[in-house]
């Protein structure tokens, strides 16, 4: 375990970069939440308002035809809510409970959609839910975050193939070398964070694009509707507003049933695997917030510091950090070509990597350790391995090498 | 008999490949990756889960859901004869009312769902993807912003919950090397400084069991608080707290909804407050969990793998003509292009 880096240059602050950085995501996300609020209920309200006058209208109308009060009419409908909590509706749905209806409950359990159209209403129930859902949803999540990684080596293992290609076609090498020492080619070359965000994107759209064109004929949609309910149930909000197979009888209903089960399993997928990727962006831009806030606040910011990154383990006399080569996982930086002599912040070249790659010259070797300490990112920027992926991906890449039993076995 | 070249990488287009000797007889082709068949195991036991708690659940419940129906069937009866109402005129009533329900209509009057303080409690349970429905947008427009609303904030979110998992571990880890430490343990966790071996991390178990009482705790607590305030019973609670910090969110049993006229604001925080640290502790619960469910995969590929080599040695000793590739001789070797970044590093690893 890392102890966190002092943000360089504010030892008078006494922060560590690490709860820095959470501190600084709480404050955004709660930013974000009241903005998000405030459009939320001025977009909104107007509506709610305009239901509840049209839903009294009804009442009451409801009322004077048929010569009901209305303290009757809702004790009526407060009965048929405990009904609705059951399951029941005013046009016949499929049965709750049976294997398939309760296979559907289970599925939206472990994956923590809950739509909420199915709920236990016994004791037994609520309370096995408990301890089934503890079990359920941890292993559930292990699997999103295998695919995460599975989906993540698949595709470096794809670009790298089109990249070698790309290379091979252009005449730079001699066709003849499998491995060559070039410094797109280094072994550990891993794709840059955007290009996977993007190609995960295109998935994800894909698949909601496609699962709306099954979900609007069959379940009588409209298509933007059928998107929503793809979003909110992929991404596992699950409101439960719109939830698919709920008639009692469709056409090709075993089809439909299957294919509806597919297409949630990779639409979460996906769409789990998109967050995490973004969520990587979002910690790039974190860690640019924090080195111009540091800088800002702590006036010992030099511009030589800037110029060589802050976290240079080659450059002497750097004080506050460790003069560790290896990095912890977590700190890696932006890569963006245009930031004048920024050093790719966060994960060095570990001495430990090269030597242990027997692949590459000692001459090599050589060459990028003098490009880290005088600063050369431009060439080795998009090609190297410091994109974000280094530290592994999701919250596997997170605990990995920090128990006991994530450290060796993987 | 041919010998089998793992290095030539034409012969084995797997990302990942293992040559042990457990692996490497008789088509090693058809023997996926480690990860891959960890992937695809996991895959099975999560559906076999599932059938069986399908079964479970349907066996607990059905008998409630049908009861319920008849109950309802009769209760419809009843006031369809005492107010002499035609059945359609009463079910197109139901269907408004189920409509004004998606507005977020009740019978008992709660509190504004679209006001700044719902809102907000609505976008909360967005971004953290609890979703319990009793809010959702009704117009296009309000649709159409969730769509993007979500995908940054819940990427947000995923990332806050995550730096709260590693804060978590990081704090944990130091709480029991200084437990090691008080109880005199220089069992060799420290190196002669008295600083910690950086080699020392702590056991998963450790930290699950940590993690699962630090999560007792705040949910017996949030209990009782909304037990008190939200008039439900003790388990009642329990239940919507499992329900809440998993983020499945149902929305049968939602906190704050009722109109309170005694310290709303207090309590409005408290619950948003105890909902965070819910989530977080049960989020990463659920992933210190997933570690050691990990373990139990690993050891049942070894078993696999062990009970495949008997086969595979069975079939040897029976059928000495058939072009077997195994080769006992060679240390085993994992040769893994993944993350890791010695992907041509040769580790003597046990697959």
């Amino acid at each position: 375990m890392m102890p966190g880096q002092r943000l360089q240059g504010c030892r008078s602050l006494h922060l560590n970069e690490d709860n820095g950085r959470f501190a600084l995501l709480a404050l955004l996300i709660i930013l974000y939440l009241l903005c998000g609020a405030a459009v939320f209920s001025a977009i909104e309200r107007p509506s709610e308002l305009r239901a509840h006058g049209r839903w009294n209208g009804t009442l009451l109308n409801f009322s004077e035809t048929f010569n009901i009060s209305l303290q009757d009419l809702n004790s009526f409908l407060r009965e048929y809510e405990a009904a609705i909590a059951a399951g029941i509706r005013a046009d016949a749905l499929r049965p709750r409970w049976d294997f398939t209806g309760a296979f559907y409950f289970v599925g939206t359990v472990v994956s923590t959609i809950g739509f909420g159209m199915t709920t236990p209403v016994t004791i037994a129930g609520k309370v096995f839910l408990i301890f089934y859902g503890l079990l359920g949803c941890a292993a559930t999540i292990l699997f999103f975050n295998l695919f995460l990684e599975r989906i993540i080596t698949l595709l470096a293992v794809v670009m790298k193939a089109v990249r070698e290609r790309r290379i091979r076609n252009s005449g730079l090498l001699p066709p003849g070398i499998r491995h060559d020492f070039s410094a797109y080619s280094l072994p550990g070359w891993k794709p840059s964070v955007y290009h996977v965000m993007l190609i995960l994107g295109l998935s994800a759209i894909t698949i909601s694009c496609c699962a709306s064109a099954m979900y609007t004929p069959v379940e009588g949609w409209g298509y933007l509707d059928s998107l929503y309910f793809c979003f909110v149930t992929f991404s596992t909000i699950g409101f439960g507003d719109f939830v698919s197979s709920q008639s009692a009888a469709y056409k090709y209903q075993s089809l439909y049933r299957v294919a509806n089960f597919l297409f949630m399993l990779m639409g979460v997928c996906c769409i789990y695997s998109l967050f995490n990727v973004i969520s990587i962006v979002i910690k790039q831009v974190l860690n640019w917030m924090l080195e111009k806030m540091s800088c800002l606040f702590c006036q010992r910011c030099n511009k030589a510091s800037a110029l060589l990154g802050r976290r240079n383990a080659i450059r002497p006399g750097s004080k506050g950090r460790q003069g560790r080569v290896g990095q912890p996982p977590d700190s890696d930086g932006p890569c963006d070509s245009d930031t004048e002599g920024r050093r790719l912040s966060g994960e060095m070249i570990s001495m430990k990597d090269l030597a242990a790659s027997n692949k590459v010259s000692l001459a090599i070797m050589q060459k990028q350790l003098s490009e880290s300490a005088n600063g050369y990112p431009r060439t080795v920027c998009g090609s190297s391995r410091h994109n974000g992926f280094s530290g592994g991906v999701g919250a596997l890449g997170i605990m990995n090498n920090r128990l006991a039993e994530t450290s060796n076995s993987r | 008999m041919y010998s089998f070249k793992m290095s030539s990488r034409q012969t084995c287009p797997r990302t990942c490949f293992c040559k042990h000797k457990y692996f490497s007889c008789c088509c090693p082709s058809l023997i996926p990756s480690r990860e891959t068949a960890r992937f695809y195991l996991l895959f099975v036991l999560i559906a076999l889960y599932m059938l069986a708690g399908a079964a479970i659940f349907s066996s607990l419940e059905r008998p409630a859901e049908l009861q319920a129906h008849l109950l309802w069937e009769r209760r419809l009866q009843d006031f369809r004869h005492e107010h002499n109402i035609s059945y359609e005129d009463l079910k197109s009533l139901l269907h408004h009312y189920e409509e004004a329900r998606t507005a977020g209509i009740r019978t008992e009057q709660g509190r504004a769902l679209w006001d700044i303080p719902g809102a907000f409690y609505f976008v909360g349970t967005v971004v953290s993807t609890i979703g319990f429905g009793v809010t959702a947008p009704s117009t296009l427009t309000g649709k159409v912003l969730l769509v993007f609303y979500g995908l940054l904030g819940c990427s947000s979110t995923i990332l806050f919950f995550n730096l709260f998992l590693e804060r978590v571990i990081t704090l944990l880890s130091f709480l029991i090397f200084w437990c090691h430490r008080r109880r005199g343990g220089h069992s060799g966790l420290e190196d002669s400084d008295g600083n910690r071996n950086e080699e020392w991390k702590p056991s998963v178990y450790q930290v699950t069991l940590i993690l699962f009482v630090a999560v007792l705790l705040v949910a017996c607590g949030a209990a009782s608080l909304y037990s008190a305030m939200e008039g439900w019973s003790y388990l009642e609670s329990l239940y919507f707290c499992f329900v809440a910090f998993s983020t499945v969110g149902f929305g049968d049993f939602v906190s704050g909804q009722r109109e309170h006229h005694e310290d709303t604001r207090v309590y409005q925080v408290g619950n948003c407050l105890l909902m965070l640290l819910g989530v977080c502790c049960t989020y990463s619960l659920f992933n210190a969990i997933s570690v050691i469910i990990k373990q139990g995969l690993n050891w049942m590929l070894r078993t696999l793998a062990w009970m495949y080599s008997g086969i595979c040695n069975y079939r040897l000793q029976l059928r000495p003509l058939f072009k077997l590739c195994f080769s006992d001789s060679e240390p085993p070797k994992c040769y893994c292009e993944d993350n890791n970044p010695h992907r041509q590093q040769v580790q003597a690893v046990s697959c």
